[in-house]
């Protein structure tokens, strides 16, 4: 590259100010999700919810953040105490850098690279060894156990993923996230989720899976792990965990708005039936698709279920492994007849 | 291009870097882990080739497969066990010897490696090329993968069952 | 196309720098708290968690071997999502042979994961 040094320092500032102002705003939308999701939990039990700190209680997340700031950090007696404090480090960056690939309008790109999909697959294995590190350097038999088992999870359901993603990727023929979502738009029914309709829902269990939420939340099984790998941690390195859990649910939400809604386009046939649809900035369509899917992360955990840890496995490989082939087989058939 | 060298010095300084700690280090958790930091230099290094399918590749299946691979076999065994492992190799300092030799290697092998000259060449790396190339061209390839894939899936079956055969006996 | 002597993947910088201010980010956090938390540690506050007992035994005991086969079915499936995504990316260039031979693989895998399905290798609860 043919960069001077004074433009290149010009770069690297653009670069800087993109990444302060992309994580600032999911810091926010991290922290009010966390809100939302009490308030909406609560009304669905016929509770309130948050309601004491600041006016319906909007001043919470920022009372969670000083009481986690101010708790004590206890490294445990038994712990690898290197490993114990790098572990939900690992975790927060694999979790914040899959932002850096993500298209949030067609301008706003931060890495514009060929491969976005494959940097979230290659981060999300890497951040796999942040969860077996704080399983495994706690050093409690909860948290090794529940180390284990989280990673196992989180593995399985990554193959799933790869496979009905790879269905996005042959029909689109590209990578890259903004093309993705062009070719979409381009596409005989505008949005991925029609006529990949098992890929969608395979993937939007995937991604429940993937960001350990209910009902697949081993660590909150209290009756059997206690904590899982969360156990030994406390204060602010445990919210950092909880940190991570909410922008992976972000991220997750974003991929599917991106790969099977069409992002920031709107389907011709909706806006066929109502054309002032048209008028919707870009950003704001893709947003209003992200906090339908952070709304069903909710809901599904006020309604369904836990799966028990067995369940949870054969659902991986016996039933999703083999739905997202025949999906995959199911889309290579169609591209090939010419749709 | 300095700006190249200085990055690929810098990297292949880490690169070998990681590689003495892996022997300096007495725990085998944590030598793992610098075989898992390696590894990801390692999509480094491809991403300066301009392949970066290839990067990407190899930080999924390597680091994120295949090393998860030699962890679970790590936690197969209990830590008192890996200590007593650990006062062997304490006694053992020939493991330096393989280390010796593929540094001999290495350095031969960038010495041979530098060119006469500096010319541009002409290959660069697409994947659209390749993947038309590898599929219609050598798809012979793609059974052989086949094979070797579907080997350890059989292996596994029959490695367990004999391990409980001879357990029971 | 630049040739790959001089080429700098500078498209891949802000993931790297991403990754480092996330990890700062963390870091930062921590150091802060560091200064305003308490610190009244004593050893019984150290103890690993055990339900109220006295833990017993070292915690890194032998687990399962159960998580061995995930792991090695994880491996052999995410070689074949790598190739399927080489395949995806040139899928409008190939002939029909390139188009099912890939199908073909697709078909022998699977086959060789029903045979580990029929074997009970994916029944949690089945011993090994």
């Amino acid at each position: 590259m043919g960069l001077s040094n004074n433009s290149l320092l010009f770069y690297l500032f653009i670069t800087f100010a993109e990444i302060m102002v992309v994580l600032g705003i999911i810091l926010l939308h991290a922290a009010y999700t966390v809100y939302i999701e009490r308030k909406v939990i609560g009304r669905m039990q016929a509770r309130l919810g948050p309601m004491e700190v600041g006016p319906y209680g909007l001043l919470q997340p920022l009372a969670d953040l000083i009481k986690l700031l101010f708790k004590e950090d206890i490294l445990p007696r038994d712990s690898h105490k290197t490993l114990f404090q790098i572990a939900p480090l690992v975790l927060l960056a694999c979790a914040i850098a899959n932002l850096s690939v993500i298209p949030f309008n067609p301008s706003f790109l931060i890495a514009d690279v060929n491969l976005g999909v494959l940097v979230v697959l290659a981060l999300a294995s890497l951040g796999v060894y942040g969860i077996i590190l704080a399983g495994y350097s706690s050093g409690s038999k909860y948290s090794l156990l529940g180390g284990l088992r989280s990673a196992a999870q989180v593995l399985s359901y990554e193959i799933p993923l790869g496979l009905s993603l790879a269905g996005v990727i042959l029909a689109a023929e590209s990578f890259s996230l903004k093309d993705i979502v062009e070719a979409q738009a381009q596409s005989l029914l505008g949005v991925y989720a029609l006529p990949q309709f098992l890929g969608f829902i395979v993937f939007l269990i995937c991604a429940f899976a993937e960001t350990n939420r209910a009902p697949f939340d081993l660590p909150e099984a209290e009756s059997e792990l206690v904590a899982g790998y969360i156990t030994e941690y406390s204060g602010f390195r445990m919210g950092l965990f909880f940190l991570a859990e909410y922008i992976s649910m972000y991220i997750m939400s974003l991929l599917i708005a991106l790969c099977y809604l069409g992002g920031w386009s709107l389907p011709w046939w909706l806006i066929a039936l109502f054309p002032f649809l048209q008028a919707l900035p870009p950003t704001l369509v893709l947003a209003l698709k992200v906090y339908f899917f952070i709304f069903l992360f909710i809901w599904v955990r006020a309604t369904f279920p836990r799966y028990r840890f067995d369940q949870l496995m054969s659902m991986s490989w016996k039933i999703l492994l083999p739905l997202s082939l025949i999906n995959f087989m199911w889309v290579a058939i169609l591209k090939r007849g010419g749709l | 291009m300095v700006e190249r060298g200085l990055l690929l010095f810098v990297l292949t300084f880490f690169v070998l870097f990681l590689f003495f700690l892996t022997f300096i280090f007495r725990q085998i958790l944590y030598q793992f882990l610098t075989i898992l930091l390696i590894m990801v230099l390692l999509g480094i290094y491809y991403l300066f080739l301009n392949a970066e399918f290839i990067a990407a590749i190899q930080v999924i299946v390597y680091a994120g497969a295949i090393l998860i691979m030699f962890l679970f076999t790590i936690f197969l065994f209990p830590e008192e066990e890996l200590k007593y492992s650990r006062d062997i190799l304490k006694t053992h300092y020939s493991s330096f010897l393989p280390l010796g030799f593929f540094l001999a290697l290495f350095l031969f092998s960038l010495f041979k490696a530098i060119p006469k000259s500096y010319k541009e060449q002409n290959f660069y790396f697409d994947l659209k090329i390749l993947s038309k190339i590898l599929f219609n061209d050598y798809w012979i390839t793609i059974y052989i993968l086949a094979f070797l894939l579907s080997l350890p899936m059989i292996a596994l079956y029959i490695f367990f069952k004999r391990e409980e055969r001879s357990g029971s006996n | 196309m630049q040739s790959p002597d001089l080429f700098l993947p500078s498209a891949y910088l802000p993931v790297l720098l991403m990754l480092l201010i996330g990890f700062l980010f963390g870091l930062g956090g921590i150091l802060f708290g560091n200064l305003v938390r308490p610190k009244h540690y004593y050893s019984l506050k150290l103890t690993p968690y055990e339900c109220g007992n006295d833990p017993s035994g070292l915690p890194w005991q032998r687990i399962t071997i159960r998580f061995f086969p995930i792991a090695i079915l994880f491996a052999v499936f995410d070689v074949e999502v790598g190739l399927l995504y080489a395949w995806c990316i040139g899928f409008s260039e190939l002939n029909s042979l390139g188009f099912y031979s890939m199908l073909l693989f697709l078909v022998i895998l699977f086959i060789g994961f029903i045979y580990d399905f029929k074997k009970g290798l994916l029944d949690w609860y089945k011993r090994l």
